[in-house]
């Protein structure tokens, strides 16, 4: 082809676009789409990604954490035998290396309440070094955070709810009344009171609400009401709109008591209500022993069993040990010769450690005892952070009150050990010189043998698999609408050449070549990819300004769904920028759309010119 | 004066490895009286919680203190049965038509929803072999005169770190005892209702057992058709009966 012949080409192609206008702008239109939702699909999980590493870096991980080998492998258990000691050496080099550490100590356990129970995920931490490493401490939205040395617990705002230890947001008649009776004077009463506003019922029959319609449309501020309730498209009840103002919630209270509408009072935390008042109130009903708890949990310890029942030795414990350790076991645990039952007769502490090792390597139950434990506690503050792992069943607690027998025995023991750069941002993920490679440079050999460096990815295999299964999804069914406008490319196009057989014929009758005949072709469907993509790219980005700004809400939906979704996004999903995406996404539709044309008109070549000439 | 102070600090100093020894033997006693070869019987456990009451039939074997089957009759748990043998407790649901084991932190997990867990039915060592007794001295239980006795682990892994007992003076049935958390909390309370006289020693037919955490609950074993040291099979405690 020549290459002057080009803009004539072009300019052919081009007009020929604008002979088919339904059919070009239904293509233009699919590939738009397609090129939109995939840049605003793209946009959003790149967000909630961002957003989630962010905040398991933030509010969880920090950029890498020391744990054992053993506790690792048996994670999901949380396994609180396999802890490990000696962990203030590691720090001081870490610290000299410029890392902050936190240690932790990672257990399982039933809180009770005076009212409910809930199991809870316990860590006991070092509020001050956990301070320097995670944020948590920043977004305890009522009370305080624990203090080192007591038994205080902060909880998960979820799991306060539930458990009924926070501060009320709408307490029913008989809690309101208990929340009064705590207050100490009468004084204290009338401010818990001042607290709460008066708010109108959450739900009303339908039977009631077309009796009471009449009267409220007839009288002064009745149709404030009517507009403050909706029907669900269930029709169970009329209820109170989420984004009815609490402000004026003593006004449609009166209003539906003035239009003769008898219900039991319902309270309403004041929005406005101050840190100041909140603390207070905190104060009043934890004097009254609301905030008061009791863990219930089991300290699991590690160690030879004494006996082991002779049947149980041979079929269970020898089968599961390698070779040299069956030896081991063998000699550490002779026969009774009257019972034939196995009894601990090793003394040497070495030999004892490494049996003790491979029976809990084979998963030999009786080589954990599990000694009950109650501890009593009081919830001191409620966590709502960005992160939902933190508001859900979670209780932070110094790890200091816990040393002994009176807490958890943990004798300076710790699960893990939370590693990030010194002054690192927090809005910045990990860089190279805080990972596992670069944690273990710095500590020089020092890391005793089994024990591990692994990075803040590794233990949050929830959110890896959420965040897989959605974008292979996604990406799938956006994939799938791309092909079906290619598909939709790929018909225009075979019709436009079907139909202009005898066009074609003509031009290479006058002289045109095969190449020349392409050429045109792959830029008409280029120019609707193009075009497609042109304007999907205006609409995506349009779609992902609000997106990135503000974000959807999805608040109502997560409350049923808990905090066990994957992503650590609270709230608002708010989507991100990605330029090379967006950019490649736009010439993909333009090339495969000129590729879409090169078979139809291959086939049509084939044609003999005469043949093509007589096509009708 | 000397010699009656004298007199009183040996009488202290003998009294003190007398009352050792005799709470040892009390405890002794104790394990004893409970201890079997072999025990048949039929058993009601009524439990009541949160205001509902429920009743569960069931029979069971045992054999010694590590062998032991239980079989549910009511409708609603029919055919769920339990088998303790080698210290391991399975259970086969007819729901699942599974043997499970039941391991770890399950071992703390209420047994059909009673005031027991499963950890407190397997237990293979008496209590002497497990806990130092001290006798506390003695108190009125129901009208009878019983000694008090304060168990403590001789390990710190032993599930329950303290235990106290009140053993009936006359026959050495437990009449009451209560288990107590690492921290010194109580967290069970048992209550004898009944005993009866089955080979020649005080057997408990009936008891009330209270898991304090689990608040307006408590659950009543009620054991008939009682036989101990009856010959029982290998079989009823084999794995294939638990699967059949």
């Amino acid at each position: 082809m020549k290459t002057a012949a080009f803009p004539e080409l072009a300019s052919m192609a081009f007009r020929n676009l604008g002979r088919h206008r339904v059919k070009t702008a239904v293509t233009v239109t699919a590939v738009a789409i397609s090129v939109a939702l995939y840049i605003f699909i793209d946009g959003w999980l790149l967000g909630m990604n961002l957003d989630s590493k962010r905040n398991i870096v933030a509010f969880e991980a920090g950029a890498a954490r020391i744990q054992s080998k053993a506790w690792f492998a048996k994670k999901d258990e949380l396994p609180m035998y396999e802890s490990f000691g000696g962990h203030e050496a590691l720090s001081a080099r870490l610290d000299e290396a410029g890392f902050d550490t936190a240690p932790r100590f990672l257990f399982e356990g039933t809180l009770l309440s005076r009212e409910r129970s809930a199991p809870i995920a316990f860590i006991a931490m070092d509020p001050g070094r956990e301070a320097k490493l995670l944020r948590w401490q920043d977004y305890v939205a009522s009370g305080r955070a624990p203090v080192p040395g007591r038994f205080e617990i902060a909880l998960g705002s979820m799991a306060a709810g539930k458990l009924r230890v926070d501060l009320p947001a709408r307490p029913d008649a008989a809690e309101f009344e208990a929340m009064l009776a705590a207050a100490a004077d009468a004084d204290e009463a009338v401010f818990v009171r001042g607290l709460y506003l008066d708010a109108p019922p959450d739900r009303v029959a339908p039977a009631e609400f077309r009796r009471l319609k009449p009267v409220l449309a007839a009288m002064p501020g009745g149709k404030d009401v009517l507009r403050a309730y909706e029907l669900p498209w269930d029709g169970d009840a009329w209820r109170l709109r989420k984004d009815a103002r609490p402000a004026a919630f003593g006004e449609l209270a009166a209003a539906l008591r003035a239009a003769g509408f008898d219900f039991q009072p319902r309270h309403t935390l004041r929005p406005d209500a101050s840190r100041t008042d909140r603390d207070r109130l905190w104060a009043i009903l934890a004097a009254s022993g609301r905030m008061d708890v009791r863990i219930s949990t089991v300290i699991d310890i590690k160690e030879l069993p004494a006996r082991v029942d002779a049947s149980k030795f041979e079929a269970e414990l020898l089968p599961a040990l390698r070779s040299d350790d069956r030896a081991l076991a063998s000699r550490a645990y002779p026969a009774d010769p009257a019972s034939g039952d196995r009894a601990l007769a090793e003394a040497d502490p070495g030999r004892r450690d490494r049996l003790l090792r491979a029976m809990l390597d084979a998963g030999f139950a009786p080589a954990v005892r599990h000694v009950n434990q109650l501890i009593d506690a009081v919830v001191v503050g409620t966590v709502d952070s960005p992160n939902p792992k933190t508001n859900g069943n979670v209780a932070y607690m110094p790890s200091d009150a816990l040393q002994d027998e009176a807490g958890m025995m943990l004798e300076g023991r710790i699960t893990e050990l939370l590693v990030r750069a010194k002054g690192a941002d927090d809005t910045a993920l990990p860089d190279p010189g805080e990972s596992p490679r670069a944690v273990k440079a710095a500590l020089g050999g020092a890391l005793p043998a089994g024990l591990e460096v692994y990075g803040w990815l590794d233990g949050v295999e929830d959110y890896i698999a959420a965040s897989r299964g959605d974008e292979v999804s996604t990406r799938v069914m956006v994939g799938l609408l791309f092909v079906l406008s290619f598909i939709g490319i790929a018909n225009t196009m075979l019709m436009a050449i079907l139909e202009r057989s005898k066009e074609t014929g003509m031009l290479r009758a006058l002289g045109m070549t095969g190449g020349q005949v392409l050429a045109v072709y792959v830029m008409e469907a280029a120019a609707i990819g193009l075009l497609g993509s042109a304007i999907g790219v205006a609409a995506g980005c349009l779609v992902n300004v609000p997106m990135v700004a503000y974000g959807i809400d999805y608040s109502g939906m997560l409350e049923n769904m808990g905090t066990d979704y994957g992503y650590r996004v609270v709230a608002f999903f708010r989507s991100a920028w990605n330029p090379p995406v967006i950019a490649a996404s736009a010439l993909v539709a333009t090339l495969v759309s000129g590729l879409m044309a090169i078979p139809p008109t291959l086939r049509a070549l084939k044609v003999p010119v005469t043949e093509s000439l007589r096509f009708e | 004066m000397k010699r009656t102070i004298a007199a009183c600090a040996l009488a202290a100093l003998l009294a003190i490895p007398a009352l050792a020894q005799d709470a040892a033997a009390i405890l002794a006693h104790v394990d004893s009286n409970e201890g079997y070869s072999s025990i048949s019987y039929k058993g009601t456990m009524t439990i009541e919680y949160r205001g509902k009451r429920f009743v569960k039939t069931f029979e069971s074997v045992a054999r010694g203190r590590n062998e032991s089957w239980v079989e549910f009759t009511n409708p609603e748990d029919r055919g769920t049965r339990y088998l303790k043998r080698d210290g391991r407790l399975y259970v086969w649901s007819p729901d699942t038509e599974e043997v499970m084991l039941i391991s770890g932190h399950l071992l703390k997990e209420s047994m059909m929803g009673s005031d027991l867990s499963y950890e407190d039915t397997i237990d293979s060592e008496t209590l002497s072999a497990r806990y130092v007794p001290a006798l506390k001295g003695t108190e009125d239980v129901d009208g009878r005169k019983a000694y008090v006795l304060e168990l403590i682990a001789r390990k710190k892994t032993e599930s329950y770190p303290k235990q106290v007992l009140w053993v009936d003076a006359e026959t050495l049935s437990v009449l009451r005892f209560e288990l107590y958390a690492l921290s010194g909390a109580r967290l069970k309370d048992y209550r004898l209702v009944r005993s009866e006289l089955i080979g020649g020693r005080f057997f408990p037919v009936e008891f009330e057992m209270r898991d304090l955490l689990r608040k307006g609950s408590r659950t009543v074993f009620a054991m008939r058709e009682v036989q101990l040291d009856v010959p029982l099979p290998d079989s009823a405690f084999s794995m294939r009966r638990l699967e059949q």
